[in-house]
């Protein structure tokens, strides 16, 4: 489980990046967390890493207090961020320590396996394209078997097929290790594929303005009629909340990628 | 999924074939593989054309002799072991003032990149101190170190410290702090960081850094060497130009191209195996 109580953020500059955020999240739950530019998702995500250190309030996963980096805790970011001096193999056990050779290349080669890449383990980061690439991140995050993944606009830079190539194996992979996943996307469309939850955000300072469950059977079909529906209920609660005061014009519907 | 196999494929189908690291043969611009030797084309017709200059009568050839004259020149100094006696003379200064230089340039340069208050603190004076024409050490060397070879070894390494101490602190610096934060995510020691991810990044860096303090090196020794030698290409050169043998001072000459060339190449290769991984350009290989 995760748990998030009273999270602030201000910046030694002044800036008021996040409010005080409240949210908990069960063990297995996808959230993705919706909003425009400077609402504070990635600066949630990173306090929930441990990369940064949070001004006020906590992050606990499974009753730990999260401060500085976590095993419990991985992150995907919006970049790969392979180190290109190291194979793809390397890359993905990159961050397995305390193994035999053995079992360390076991579990990088299952790894790779299940984001269909079992037969790159030997090639260069550079050798890769851009959905291949951010697949072998997903393994190196996904293998030491973190209890809550995060992710920080993952598929974002990809286009559109194999952005959706790359939703659909994160379904797989989600159904196998059920992790808790928290999600940061622009689009609406993916938060609707993935999520269990989607928790709506909005700046000055970044707080939670709406949450809504996803009442969408899986496997999810992007073109239907339930889809569609869910979409336009989201869609309302969205511009609901942009209407109230005092809204930020700072659009949450531009934000949203629609 | 399928999408992406299409555009996998030949990956793939490569991979098969043995190791997928790198094309074997690689076209050239008109896509034919370039010869090996091609850098030579250029100074052997050179060196042709001035031979039949010479021959023909058309230039004396007294001030800048033929390169059969260079050659003979070369032979002569050859026999009974002269010439290598210089060489490595030459060598050893280069190459203990490399490593004096290469110690101490690294050693600050990492220091300096690593922590923000060594920077604040050393910085200022080593560029101070890098503005200063390194000859104008030599008067000083010689009074301290007197005129043998720690006077020499001491001016070379000042002249290979600089670029490295730049190379490594700058390397340092530039390294992607988005890749910084993939080895605290996983929890690196300082000393992991260090090893695993700093070190990597800095490496092509590092072997320019090195390239160039070697060039410096080579340079930094003719200087060490009009000082006052009793051996050594640049005493070849002093000599030749006392006593009037232009012969000796291109075949000196030649000597450091060769050298130069020969030990930048074995300094590159030897650390090609550590960056294959590489994704360069390469000047369209």
């Amino acid at each position: 489980m995760l748990d998030i109580r009273n999270l602030g953020k201000t910046y030694p500059n002044g800036a008021h990046a996040l409010g005080g955020i409240d949210l908990t999240v069960q063990q297995g739950e996808i959230v993705a967390l919706v909003g425009g530019s400077g609402c504070g998702k990635s600066t949630l995500l990173r306090l929930i890493s441990g990369l940064d250190q949070a001004s006020h309030g906590t992050v606990e996963v499974e009753g730990e207090v999260i401060r500085d980096p976590h095993p419990l805790v991985g992150i995907v970011f919006q970049e790969p961020r392979l180190l290109p001096w190291l194979s793809v193999a390397g890359n993905v056990g990159f961050g397995l320590s305390g193994l035999a050779p053995d079992a360390r290349n076991a579990k990088v080669a299952e790894a790779l396996d299940r984001v269909g890449l079992g037969r790159y383990g030997a090639k260069w980061p550079r050798e890769l394209s851009g959905g291949q690439s951010q697949r072998v991140a997903l393994a190196r995050a996904l293998v030491t078997e973190p209890h809550v993944l995060l992710l920080d606009e993952p598929f974002s830079a990809l286009d559109a097929f194999t952005r959706a190539d790359l939703q659909d194996h994160l379904i797989t992979l989600w159904e196998r290790y059920r992790p808790t996943l928290v999600l940061v996307t622009h689009d609406i469309e993916e938060a609707l594929v993935l999520a269990t939850r989607i928790v709506i955000m909005r700046p000055n300072p970044g707080r939670i303005a709406q949450s809504f469950e996803v009442a969408l059977p899986r496997p999810r079909q992007r073109h239907s009629e339930a889809f569609d529906a869910e979409k336009r209920r989201i869609l309302k609660a969205l511009n609901a909340t942009l209407a109230e005061p005092p809204a930020q014009e700072d659009g949450l519907i531009q934000g949203a990628g629609i | 999924m399928s999408n992406l196999e299409i555009g996998s494929s030949s990956i793939t189908a490569r991979e098969t074939g043995g190791q997928a690291d790198r094309p074997a043969a690689v076209p050239g611009a008109w896509g034919r593989r370039l010869p090996d030797g091609l850098g030579l084309v250029v100074p052997i017709l050179v060196a042709i054309l001035w031979e039949v200059l010479v021959r023909q009568g058309l230039v004396s050839g007294r001030l800048l002799p033929p390169p059969s004259r260079i050659a003979g020149t070369l032979m002569e100094l050859s026999q009974g072991g002269e010439l290598l006696r210089h060489v490595i003379a030459t060598s050893a200064r280069v190459f203990s003032g490399f490593a004096l230089g290469v110690l101490a340039g690294t050693l600050l340069g990492a220091l300096c990149g690593y922590s923000t208050l060594t920077r604040r603190l050393m910085d200022p004076a080593l560029q101070g101190l890098r503005a200063v024409p390194s000859i104008a050490w030599v008067p000083l060397f010689i009074l301290w170190f007197g005129i043998f070879e720690a006077s020499k070894v001491a001016l070379i390494a000042v002249g290979v410290f600089f670029p490295v101490y730049l190379g490594i602190m700058g390397a340092i610096l530039g390294i992607d702090r988005k890749i910084v934060e993939v080895g605290r995510v996983f929890r690196l020691t300082p000393l992991g960081l260090v090893r695993r991810i700093l070190l990597p990044a800095i490496l092509p860096s590092f072997v320019l850094a090195l390239r160039g303090g070697l060039g410096l090196g080579w340079m930094f020794v003719v200087a060490a060497e009009f000082m006052g030698a009793s051996e050594g290409l640049g005493y070849l050169l002093v000599d030749g130009q006392q006593l009037g043998k232009p012969d000796q001072i291109v075949a000196a000459i030649l000597l450091f191209a060769v050298l130069g060339k020969i030990t930048d190449g074995i300094l590159s290769a030897l650390f090609a195996p550590l960056l294959r991984w590489q994704d360069v350009y390469a000047g369209g290989r």
